[in-house]
Order: C-alpha cells, then structure tokens, then sequence
C-alpha cells in the first residue's frame, strides 16, 4: 500500500513566515553574488575645474615691428582692420576671439611698413582686443570660483588656518583627536585597541560612545580623556550639520600591516 | 521544514560576509605608548581638629612610593601644584583622642569626575597601613586589578643577634619579630591565608619545620624527621606542603599534609633535590636538583611525573619561584662571584638578567606579580630590595644595618 504525504497548511502566520525567510535568502544571495549596482555613500564629490588659458598679449600690442624685418606683403589687405568699433561689441567668445585676432593679427603684420596710418589703427584694434580678453578671462575665472565657493560640503573648515591635515572634517577630527591621544596614550597591555563612535553636533559637542573596549582600563581610560581634551577646542561640521564616524584608537605600531 | 533549514544554513553562510566589510570604515588613532598618568598629591588637610603636618608629610612620602613603584604613574610631590596633572589625589585627617580618621579622593581632572574615595578610621599607628590601603584603591580604580601595597613581607633578619623570622610591611616600615627563640630560623614562606607561616627552625638542635599563626602566635611542629626538614612551601589552595627531606639519606622533596604527614615522595634518585616551588594552578613543581652534575631548575607534574629540565644556560641555578600569573619564573644564578636574579619562560624561553650590582638572592614575587622582593649585598650588610618584574625601580626597603634575608611577600 502506498502511503501518501500529506502536504500540512501551516497558516497564514507561517506562509509569511516563510516569504520573508524566501526573500531574504534571495536578497543575499544577489548581494553576496555582487550583482547589486555598488553604493558608495562617501565618495567624494566631483569638482570639475576649467583648465584656465591666461590671456596671452598680442605680440604687436604696444611695440610696433620695425618695418625692416616686416616681410613683403600685397598692398591689398586693409579690409580687416576695418572691423566694427569696439562700442558696439558684445563680449567676444573665446574661439571667435581667437580667430578674430588672429585674422587681424595678420593683415596688421602685413600693413607694417607701406601704411602708416593703418599700422596705428590695428594695433589700437590689438590692444583693445588684449584688454576685452583679459576682462573675459578674469570674469570666467571669477564665475569659476564662485561655482567652487557654493558647492560647499567638504571644501576647507570653518575658521580654519591652514595647519589642519586634511581639507575634510573626518581628517580635522583625526588630527584633533591624534594630538590629544598622544599627549594622554597609556596603556599596561602590549596591543590594546578601542572602537568607539564619536559624534560631533553642530555645536560643535563632541559625544563618545564605545563599541568595543580594549580589556585595559588604563587605556581605555586614556582614550575617553583624549576624546574629552580634543572637544574642547573643537570647531562645529561645517554647514551646520552633525558628523559621526568610528574611529579605532591604538599605540603607534600595533596591527599595521 | 527542510526548506526552512535550508535557507537558514544559507543565512548563516553568509552573515560574515556582510558584517566583514565594518572593518572599512574606522579611522584610525594612534600615539607612541611611553606616556605616564601624571598624578598630583594635594597637601593632606584637616578636615577638623587639631593640623598634624606630620601626618601630611608621611601621607605624600607614602602615596609617592606605592604610586612611583608602578611605573605607570609619575607622581608628583605636593609643592610642585595640581595644575596640568591628569589625576589629582586629595587626603584630609582628623585627629581625636581615638585615633585617627582618613579621607582620600582620586579625581581625573581631564573627564573631571571623582574616581574613587574612601574613609578610613583606625589608631594612630594605622595610618600607614590605611595609607596602602588606599594605594591599593587608587591602582584598583585605574587597572580593575588588586595592588600588593597592603601585603606584608616575612623575611630572616639577625636584628636581634641571632637568625629570627620578621614581619614589615611591603615598605619597610614597621618590622615585628616573629619568632624569638635564640636559635637559627630560616626559610619563612607564607600559607596562601596570608595568616600563617611555615619555617625551619633549629631551636630543638634539629633543623624542623614549623607551622606558625602570625596573630595568635600558636605554633606546631609539622616535621620533625631525622635529618633535614626545610624549605617548605605552600601549594596554592594551602592543603598540601612541598618540603626538602633528609630522612632517606638523600635530600628529596616529599608533599606532606597542613599536619605534616608525608602523602608522597616526588622525587627519587641520588642526587641533591631542593628548592620546591608550585605552578600558580597547583599541577606543577619548579625545583632544583644535580643530577647533571650543577644545580639546575627542572620542572615535573606534582605527582612527580613528566619531568623535563627548565634551565640550560649558567652552571648553578637556585630558588626558582613561579610568578601568580604563571607566565614567569624567578631564580638566583651564580656567576662572577656572586648571584644575579633571572627571570625565565616556563618553557625554558627568554632567559632575562634582571640584577647586575652586587650578589643578589632569593626572588620572591608580589601576589599580583607586578613585582619582585630579594636580598642583596649590593650596599654592604645583605638587605632587601624591591624592583618591579622587569627589573627596573631596585629599591632598598629594610632600614636594618643588620642582615636582612630570605624575604617573602604575603599573599592578599
């Protein structure tokens, strides 16, 4: 005789039971396979900087070429000076300006010599040139600075001067805590190490929070007294947040590798 | 059913692999690790009554010396202020007709919090033990660990003329005899109580071994065999006695009973055995013996078994003792006329010279292993010293001209 087995309902309780314990082996199994896109929540902004082209004058702007060294030109060439008067100019693109000077760089170069009066023209037309140049430079680099200024985040610390390692508020931080540490480090033991979360407000109040202890109190003391010394002087997250990190404290040395 | 199991052994198999990752994400911290805790000692006051500056000034000597023995600590003299020091430790006394009454406080001026504090109330001659005690206190509120600076130190002094058993404390201070028969007496160590101790005595003609309480002075005669009985010393849970006996012809070493029964004979061969000494756990014996010819430190079961030889450098190595942790052992080794104190693995590893000047004899460890207690010459009449387990810190603390030996420092 066969003996069937009967399939048991285990309920509604047990059925989402077992979807959830499904799901969750799923969702393991696509993370531990790696075929989840990557998150990188702390990676640094991107800051796109313009590669800058300092205006370079115009090497007819203010010396005049002896007419000697000029080399032969055709005479017919002094329609380009004749170029629309500088009032009546928008600010010229950077390409454009480029090919403008250097067309009227060019019959300027040929008219040296046989015509006067159009030497002295064009290179009034260079140098004005030059000078609206270089006001588009310096309002392009301004504007340039100004989008850095108003990215804020990690740029520079507040009231900082200069002597802090690192730009960002994790290597202030480090370098607060790692001045203190080393004035208050005693330990009894040969490899102690703390893991602790400290927290600053934007207040700039530190908090400590330990998650793993060394097993010498001495050193364990040491590290909540370097954390207490560091927040004494210490500046708020910039942009008025709050910061939280893990830091790891250890003697000099001990699991490097 | 056999899903669920299935999935769960899935889940299991891969939780460490997603927690590994935490590693990622520490900054890490680091300074040189040869700091001391700057600890100031505020002047004692009183905190009612009469002012005693005496007591002020032995107060500050006394937390000075237990603190300074550390090493972990620079201690700070009350004249040099409280300022920029991470720990302060402030005292005050009243002095009545009844005694004495002390109040001492560790504050951490950094986390600005008070560490401990303590009342003590007691006669006058208990200020310097009220003193240790708060000593004791201040390494338990910074390490979690018992200090040694309450203990007493039993050793052999010819103070009175002839070769009797004292008491002082840890520091000197304070000697009390022991024993006063006018004969030799030798070799004191201490049962684990701390409340009694055994030695050999000569004062019936032979050399015995005695079983003495310190407070109430009752005494019994445990061996009394023909020969030699010395050298006995206390297993750690106090219930058995490894002593040197003679009673066979050749010096042994035999496990006796609190009463002095013999239990067993451990050793058996024709050479000379002496010096026995207990691992901290009680399983195994460190003793000397010259069955190669020189005394060397061999180690054996305490049933006698497995014996295996301890030390292979020096021609003459003497009074092994195992540390409290059980990691070290301390002996004397002759050489260039005269002893030095060793310290060794139980393994036979790292054999460490930790004496240079004079001859120096008979180590014995604190009962927290921090440091070591041992007679020298180094300063002319044999007296006792202290130094820390490194070696570093010898200090001479009997304040006798007359010879001081054969220290050994009371459990807590």
């Amino acid at each position: 005789m066969i003996r069937r087995r009967k399939g048991r309902y285990p309920g509604p309780g047990g059925m989402f039971a077992l979807s959830f314990v499904v799901h969750l082996a799923i969702f393991l199994f696509i993370a531990r396979s790696q075929l989840l896109p990557e998150f990188h929540p702390d990676e640094t902004p991107v800051t796109y900087v313009d590669m800058v082209t300092l205006p370079v004058a115009s090497p007819q702007s203010g010396t005049p070429a002896p007419a000697e060294e000029s080399p032969p030109t055709p005479p017919a060439a002094a329609a380009p000076a004749q170029t629309p008067p500088p009032a009546a100019m928008n600010l010229p693109q950077t390409k454009p300006q480029a090919k403008t000077q250097n067309k009227a760089q060019e019959p300027a170069a040929k008219e040296t010599g046989p015509k006067p009066a159009a030497v002295d023209d064009g290179r009034e037309f260079s140098e004005r040139m030059a000078k609206l140049e270089r006001l588009a430079e310096e309002k392009r680099q301004a504007e340039v600075l100004e989008r850095l200024r108003n990215k804020g985040g990690r740029v520079g610390m507040p009231g900082g001067t200069g002597t802090e390692a690192g730009s960002d508020y994790s290597s202030y931080l480090q370098s607060r805590l790692k001045d203190a540490f080393s004035q208050l480090m005693v330990s009894q033991t040969k490899s102690p190490e703390v893991i602790a979360t400290i927290s600053v407000g934007s207040d700039g109040r530190i908090t400590y929070r330990v998650e793993k202890n060394s097993g010498d109190p001495l050193f364990d003391d040491a590290v909540a007294r370097a954390v207490t010394l560091a927040g004494r002087t210490l500046k708020p997250p910039p942009g008025g947040g709050t910061y939280k990190r893990m830091f790891r404290f250890r003697p000099e040395g001990v699991g490097v590798r | 059913m056999r899903i669920l199991v299935l999935l769960f052994s899935m889940l299991l198999l891969l939780t460490p692999t997603l927690s590994g990752s935490a590693e990622e994400g520490y900054i890490d911290i680091t300074a040189p690790a040869s700091r001391k805790l700057q600890l100031a000692i505020a002047p004692a006051t009183a905190l009612s009554g009469p002012v005693a500056p005496e007591i002020a000034r032995e107060l500050a000597e006394l937390f000075q010396f237990d603190l300074g023995l550390l090493g972990t600590i620079a201690v700070a003299a009350p004249a040099a202020g409280v300022a920029g020091s991470d720990l302060v430790l402030k005292s005050g006394y009243v002095v009545s007709a009844s005694g004495v009454t002390l109040e001492c406080r560790l504050y951490d001026q950094i986390l600005n919090r008070e560490l401990t504090a303590k009342r003590y109330t007691g006669g006058a001659r208990d200020l310097r033990r009220m003193g240790h005690a708060f000593a004791d206190e201040v390494l338990r509120a910074l390490t979690g660990q018992k200090g040694p600076f309450t203990g007493k130190i039993a050793f052999v002094s010819k103070r009175s003329g002839n070769k009797e058993i004292f008491v002082m404390d840890y520091d000197g201070h304070n000697p009390q005899k022991v024993t006063n028969n006018g004969s030799i007496n030798l070799k004191p160590d201490f049962a684990p109580s701390g409340k009694e101790i055994i030695y050999t005595s000569y004062k019936k003609g032979n050399p015995d071994l005695y079983r003495r309480e310190l407070y109430t002075g009752l005494e019994a005669r445990i061996s009394s065999r023909p020969g030699l009985n010395a050298m006995g010393s206390f297993s750690p849970d106090g219930s058995r006695i490894a002593a040197v006996l003679t009673k066979d012809g050749n010096s042994e070493i035999y496990l006796l009973s609190k009463q002095g029964e013999e239990l067993a004979r451990l050793t058996r061969n024709s050479a000379i055995e002496v010096s026995p000494a207990w691992s901290p756990d009680g399983s195994k014996i460190v003793f000397v013996s010259d069955r190669l010819g020189k005394p060397q430190l061999f180690i054996m079961e305490s049933d006698g078994s497995n014996l295996r030889r301890l030390s292979t450098s020096g021609a003459y190595n003497v009074t092994p003792r195992w540390s409290p942790k059980g990691d070290r052992i301390v002996y004397a080794r002759q050489g260039g006329g005269g002893f030095e104190i060793y310290s060794i693995n139980p393994d036979g590893s790292n054999d460490t010279q930790l004496t240079t000047l004079g001859s120096n004899e008979h180590p014995r460890w604190s009962p927290d292993g921090r440091f070591i207690v041992f007679s020298s010459t180094r300063d002319g009449a044999e007296g006792i010293y202290l130094m820390r387990a490194d070696g570093s810190a010898q200090t001479r603390i009997s304040r006798s001209k007359a010879h001081d030996s054969h220290p050994t420092w009371a459990p807590n």
